[in-house]
């Protein structure tokens, strides 16, 4: 399964959500449903705004984990 | 979302009907009686079984009227992309398969035209709404990826 490490990278950074929305564009409920891990799908566009702004590559962000099984 | 107003003026006509239909309940064998056509036997001179179908089938015909009415407040308050919406279709669709089947049986005892005919279009709105269920199924799969795409 993909993790989305977004409040891993925003932490380093020391951002807020709220911030992170002001500087993205992306609302908060979107920002929440990604750091959630709710999201089922990410735009190319989205991940290069937050890469832009946390300075930082998408492998920072997304991470490939094996789905343990039980 | 826009509401729809046709939807919220067939939830009223449909809560109307059940009300109706609730109060009909008390005085079904005098209804009969007074819509029956000429040279069909009053209704307490049937057999017990006969009556017992007739009741069955008006009582299926409400839940069927109160499915709609959820589906069509469903309609009209929010969306119909929802899991209420899909069982109130899969309720209704299994409600006019056990109609057909009542129906289907008596027309085998007291063959007419009109109950294959009500028989017929029972069995095509249950495939109908099971069809519909699937469809609102899938779309409510669909509109979760959409929903939860970032």
């Amino acid at each position: 399964m993909i993790i989305v490490n977004l409040d891993v990278m925003m932490a380093k950074r020391k951002m807020s959500l709220n911030e992170l929305s002001e500087k993205t564009g992306i609302t908060t409920t979107n920002l929440s449903i990604l750091k959630t891990n709710k999201a089922k799908a990410i735009r190319f566009s989205t991940l290069e705004v937050i890469c832009k702004v946390l300075n930082c590559q998408p492998s920072d962000i997304l991470e490939y984990r094996e789905e343990s099984n039980g | 979302m826009k509401k729809s107003f046709l939807a919220k003026f067939i939830w009223i006509i449909f809560i109307i009907i059940l009300i109706l239909g609730i109060g009909g309940l008390f005085f079904l064998p005098s209804l009969y009686d007074l819509f029956k056509g000429t040279g069909v036997k009053e209704f307490g001179l049937h057999a017990l079984s006969y009556k017992i179908a007739f009741y069955s089938c008006y009582i299926i015909c409400l839940l069927i009227v109160y499915q709609l009415t959820c589906l069509f407040k469903y309609i009209f308050k929010c969306t119909p992309f929802r899991k209420e919406v899909e069982k109130n279709l899969k309720i209704s669709a299994i409600l006019f398969m056990v109609l057909f089947v009542i129906i289907i049986i008596k027309a085998f005892f007291i063959p007419t035209l009109l109950s294959f005919a009500v028989a017929f279009v029972a069995f095509i709105a249950s495939l109908s709404f099971y069809v519909l269920a699937e469809v609102i199924k899938a779309a409510i799969v669909y509109k979760n990826e959409v929903d939860y795409t970032v």
